[in-house]
C-alpha cells in the first residue's frame, strides 16, 4: 500500500483531489487476500474514464467473480503527476490504494489513439517497465482491449496481450486460465502461450513482421506454435442475456456523462464508409425493451441519477424505441427523471418522441450530414438527401429549436473544393429555412454551429486504403470555409489538422511505431488528445529520431493488394466486401441499409452462424 | 410545509468532495432512499434543499447541516434510517428533526467549532500566548477576493472580530487546538487563513488534521 499519509498531505495541492481517492458509492472493496487483482486502467483523467460505459460493465462483471477484485486507475493530471513524482508516490488502484505492482493484471482500455502516451506514462508512474520484454513473472501482465485494438500493432512493444472484440465473455475465461496457471507456479511465457490459443487473444511477441524494400509489409510469420494465424474478434451472440451491471459507481465530482446509460443495441446497419464502429460492431444485436426497462430500474435505484441516456450507434434505428421511451417516460416523469437520446438520426420519425422527451428549448439539436454535397454523401454512403437533411431541420425550427449544430468532415476521398464549399452552401440553406417562415413562427435567436473534423481513414473501413489529406490541404480547406462563412448567425470551427494527422498515423500504423511512441513519451508527450497539451514539435522530433516517416502511414494511397498491418485480425466482415464498398465509393454508387437488403458483408457466415438477427426480423 | 433539518457527517476521503458535489450527492441520496421530496416548479425542476455554511475542501466534519422540504410527513427516525441505508459510512445522518425556523440555514450557522490535531512538535505555551494576542489585540491580515467585475480586491481583516474561542491543549501527548470561528455574513474566518497566520508567525504545522465538530447558532448552541 502506498503511504496514504503522504498522499493526504499532498492532495490539497492538486486540482480536484476527489479524482484520486475512490470511495464512491457502489465502488467495490474486497479483502486483499484474493486470487486475482485486476487494475482496470483508463488512459485519461477520471472524469473522462468514469463516463465510459464499458468501464462500468467490465468493472462489475469482474467483481461479480468471487476470486477477482477489479479496481480502477486513471491517468493523473499533470499537477498530480508532478506531486507523485516529487514525493515518490507510485500510481495506485483507487479502491485499495495499493501500487500497480501489487496487481496481477493491469488492463488498459484503448478508446482513442491519442491516449497511447498516457498508457506508457501510467506504467512508469506505477513502477512497471514499459516494454513487455522487460517484465518478468513478478510484474503484472499488461493487457489491452477496446476499439483501437482492431489495429494493436503500434503498441506491440508495450502490451503483453490484447483482447480483440467484445470481451464480456472472454475476460472471465482469461482470468480463470490465469488462476489455474498461478496455482501451478506462474510462468509468463506458458500463460501467454495458453492464452494465445483462445479466440480473440493476440500476443504480439509471437509474431514477426517482414518488410519489403519499399517499407510495406511482406509477410507475417507466426513464431510460436501456440499462436494463431488469424485472430477472430469475440462477439456476444445474445446481447439481451449478456452481463449488464445492476449498479454503477456514482462519482462525487461532475464527470462528462453523469447519468444512467442503457445500451439499446450493438452494431449499425447504415454502412457509412468512413465509420469504423459501423463495420467492427456488426451484426446489429438488440436488447429487448423489457430487459432495458428492468436495467433502467435497477440502475436508477442504485444511483439516484435523474437522467437515463439511451445509447447506441444510431438510436433512432432501435426497433422498440417508441415503446421503450414511452414506457420509461410514463414511469419516471413523476420522479423528475429525464430521458435523453444522443446519436439520433433525425431522418426518421423521431420527432414525436423528442417532443415527448421535452427536449424542446432545453438544448441544441445536432445534425450530422458529414458532407456538404450530395456527391460526397454518396461517396461516404451516408444515404441522406438534401431534403432528408433540411426537412427535419425545418421541423425542428417549427417545434421551437433555434440552436442547431451541423457536423461535417473535410478531406474525404475524392473531395473537391466545390464539395468543401458545399458545407457553406448547406449551412446557409439551413439559415434560409429559419427565416423563410411566417414571421409569427420565427422565435428565438438563430445560432448555427458548423464544425468540420479532418477525416481520418480507419482500419476495417472501405477507406482503409485511402490517403489522408496532408496538413496544408486541411488548413487550406478549413480556412477557405472560414473565409467564406461570414454570417453572424453561423459560426464555424474545425478540428486541429495536426492532431488528426497524428491520429491517422497511429490508426493505420504498424509495429515500427512502438519506438516512436516511446520516444514521444520520453520527449514529454502526455494527454495528446487535449488540445492545450498537444505538442506537435515533440512528436515530429520523435519520428525523426526513430527514422519513421509519418506520411508513409497517413498520406500514402495504399494498393488493394498490400498487406495491411491489421490484416491478421478477422472482424467477420470480408475484405472483398470492403474492397467492393471502396470501389463503389469511387464510382459514387451507394449501398442500402442492410435491414432493407443483406449486403453480403460476410459477418453472418463468419461469426454469427446464419442470418443476422435484424435481417430476420425484417423478412 | 414540512421541512426536515439534518445533521450529517463527512469523513475520510469524502473530505475531498467539494460543497457543490455534496449538494448533488445528497439530492441523489434522497432519490435512492425513495423520500418524497418537494421540487421547485418550472421547466427544470430541482429538489428543494438548502445547506449550512460551506465546509472547506480537506476538512472532515461531524457537524454539517442540510434541510429538505418534503411532500409528506415522515417520522424523523425513519427518515434517518432510510437515508443512512443508502449513504456511505463516511457520510451519515446523525440527527434529523422537523423545523419551523424561518431563518435560512446559512443564516442560522453563525459559528463553527473546529478541532485541529497537530502531529509536529510545537511550543504550546508560545502558541497560547499568540492565541491570546489574536483574541484580545488581534492579528491583522489581508484577504484577496475577486469582486463582481472579476478584479482582485484586498480586504484587511482582524482576527479579533472573527475568532470567538481559541485554545491549545495537550491531550495524551498530542497538541490539539480548539477553536470557534465566526461564520456570518458580516464576517467569517476561514480555516486555511488561520493555518496560514500560524505558519507566518513561525508555527510550522507539518502534518495536521482538522475536524469540524459542529455549527453553532447565535446563542452558541448546536443547530441540532
Amino acid at each position: 500500500m502506498i503511504d496514504v499519509k503522504k498522499l493526504d498531505r499532498e492532495l490539497l495541492k492538486v486540482e480536484k483531489p476527489a479524482r484520486y481517492v475512490g470511495s464512491e458509492l457502489n465502488s467495490v472493496v474486497k479483502n486483499k487476500d484474493i486470487d486475482i487483482r485486476f487494475a482496470f486502467a483508463f488512459p485519461d483523467i477520471y472524469e473522462v474514464g468514469m463516463s465510459h460505459t464499458g468501464l462500468h460493465i467490465l468493472y462489475h462483471l469482474m467483481n461479480s467473480m468471487q476470486n477477482v477484485w477489479c479496481e480502477r486507475v486513471f491517468a493523473p493530471w499533470t499537477d498530480m503527476e508532478e506531486v507523485m513524482r516529487k514525493n515518490n508516490i507510485p500510481l495506485y488502484g483507487l479502491e485499495s490504494k495499493d501500487e500497480l505492482t501489487a496487481f496481477d493484471f493491469v488492463g488498459f482500455t484503448l478508446q482513442y489513439e491519442m491516449s497511447y502516451t498516457n498508457v506508457l506514462n501510467m506504467l512508469e508512474l506505477g513502477d512497471i517497465p514499459i516494454r513487455a520484454k522487460d517484465r518478468g513473472n513478478d510484474m503484472p501482465l499488461v493487457i489491452a482491449g477496446g476499439p483501437c485494438v482492431y489495429n494493436p500493432e503500434p503498441l506491440y512493444e508495450i502490451i503483453d496481450l490484447f483482447t480483440v472484440g467484445e470481451t464480456e465473455e472472454l475476460l472471465p475465461v482469461l482470468l480463470n486460465l490465469y488462476n489455474e496457471e498461478k496455482k501451478n507456479g506462474f510462468d509468463k511465457l506458458r500463460f501467454l502461450e495458453k492464452a494465445a490459443a483462445l479466440d480473440g487473444i493476440y500476443v504480439p511477441q509471437f509474431y514477426e513482421e517482414i518488410y519489403n524494400d519499399d517499407g510495406t509489409i511482406k509477410e507475417r510469420k507466426v513464431l510460436n506454435p501456440n499462436a494463431k494465424e488469424t485472430i477472430k474478434k469475440r462477439i456476444i451472440k445474445d446481447l439481451d442475456k449478456s452481463y449488464y451491471p445492476e449498479k454503477s459507481i456514482l462519482p462525487y465530482i461532475d464527470v462528462v456523462h453523469d447519468r444512467v446509460v442503457l445500451e439499446l443495441f450493438r452494431g449499425c446497419t447504415r454502412g457509412c464508409r468512413f465509420c469504423q464502429a459501423g463495420m467492427v460492431y456488426r451484426p446489429v444485436r438488440e436488447k429487448k425493451a423489457d430487459t432495458l426497462a428492468a436495467q433502467a430500474e435497477r440502475l436508477l435505484s442504485s444511483t439516484g441519477h435523474d437522467e437515463v441516456s439511451l445509447t447506441s450507434l444510431s438510436s433512432g434505428d432501435y426497433s422498440c424505441l417508441p415503446d421503450l421511451t414511452l414506457k420509461l417516460l410514463d414511469k419516471y416523469e413523476a420522479q423528475n427523471v429525464s430521458i435523453s437520446l444522443p446519436s439520433l438520426r433525425l431522418d426518421s420519425m423521431t420527432f414525436d418522441i423528442i417532443e415527448r422527451l421535452q427536449e424542446v428549448r432545453k438544448s441544441g439539436l445536432t445534425f450530422a450530414p458529414e458532407a456538404g454535397t450530395q456527391r460526397m454523401r454518396d461517396v461516404i454512403n451516408k444515404n441522406l438527401t438534401e431534403e432528408q437533411i433540411l426537412g427535419p431541420v425545418e421541423t425542428a425550427f417549427n417545434l421551437g429549436w433555434s440552436t442547431v449544430k451541423l457536423y461535417f468532415m473535410i478531406g474525404l476521398p475524392g473531395e473537391t473544393i466545390e464539395d468543401v464549399l458545399g458545407i457553406k452552401e448547406l449551412s446557409y440553406k439551413v439559415k434560409d429555412i429559419f427565416f423563410h417562415r411566417p414571421k409569427e413562427d420565427i422565435k428565438g435567436n438563430l445560432k448555427i454551429n458548423v464544425s468540420a473534423a479532418c477525416f481520418v481513414p480507419k482500419p476495417f473501413t472501405p477507406f482503409q486504403w485511402a490517403a489522408q489529406n496532408n496538413i496544408d490541404e486541411f488548413y487550406d480547406k478549413a480556412k477557405a470555409l472560414q473565409r467564406e462563412i461570414k454570417d453572424k448567425k453561423i459560426s464555424f470551427s474545425y478540428h486541429e489538422p495536426k492532431l488528426s494527422y497524428l491520429e491517422a498515423v497511429f490508426a493505420r500504423g504498424d509495429r515500427r511505431l512502438s519506438k516512436t511512441l516511446i520516444k514521444a513519451w520520453e520527449n514529454g508527450c502526455r494527454f495528446d488528445g487535449w488540445y492545450d497539451m498537444f505538442d506537435f514539435e515533440k512528436w515530429m522530433d520523435a519520428f525523426e529520431n526513430t527514422n519513421i516517416d509519418p506520411g508513409f502511414f497517413a498520406l500514402r494511397q495504399r494498393e488493394l493488394i498490400e498487406v495491411l498491418p491489421w490484416d491478421f485480425i478477422d472482424i467477420g466482415v470480408k475484405k472483398e466486401y470492403l474492397i467492393s464498398e471502396y470501389e463503389k465509393a469511387l464510382s459514387l454508387a451507394t449501398t442500402p441499409d442492410c435491414r432493407i437488403k443483406c449486403t453480403n458483408c460476410g459477418v453472418n457466415h463468419n461469426l454469427y452462424g446464419g442470418a443476422c438477427p435484424h435481417v430476420q426480423n425484417n423478412m | 410545509m414540512c421541512k426536515i433539518i439534518c445533521k450529517y457527517s463527512k469523513t475520510g476521503y469524502l473530505k475531498y468532495i467539494s460543497h457543490l458535489d455534496v449538494l448533488r450527492f445528497i439530492q441523489r441520496s434522497v432519490k435512492r432512499a425513495g423520500i418524497n421530496a418537494k421540487y421547485s416548479e418550472g421547466f427544470n425542476p430541482h429538489m428543494k434543499t438548502s445547506f449550512g455554511y460551506p465546509l472547506s475542501l480537506g476538512i472532515e466534519s461531524i457537524g454539517e447541516y442540510f434541510e429538505l422540504e418534503l411532500n409528506e410527513n415522515i417520522e424523523p427516525g425513519l427518515f434517518k434510517e432510510k437515508m443512512n441505508s443508502v449513504m456511505p459510512k463516511e457520510m451519515q445522518i446523525i440527527k434529523a428533526e422537523y423545523s419551523n425556523d424561518t431563518d435560512s440555514l446559512m443564516k442560522r450557522c453563525a459559528y463553527a467549532r473546529y478541532l485541529i490535531n497537530i502531529e509536529s512538535n510545537i511550543d504550546e505555551n508560545k502558541l497560547n500566548e499568540y492565541f491570546d494576542e489574536m483574541l484580545t489585540v488581534g492579528a491583522i491580515y489581508i484577504r484577496q477576493k475577486k469582486n463582481k467585475k472579476n478584479k482582485l480586491v484586498s480586504k484587511e481583516l482582524n482576527t479579533k472580530e472573527l475568532l470567538h474561542y481559541l485554545k491549545v491543549e495537550n491531550i495524551s501527548n498530542k497538541t490539539k487546538i480548539m477553536t470557534v470561528f465566526k461564520t456570518q455574513e458580516t464576517g467569517s474566518m476561514k480555516v486555511e487563513e488561520f493555518i496560514k497566520l500560524l505558519s507566518e508567525k513561525g508555527f510550522e504545522l507539518d502534518y495536521y488534521t482538522i475536524i469540524k465538530i459542529d455549527a453553532l447558532d447565535e446563542e452558541m448552541n448546536p443547530i441540532l
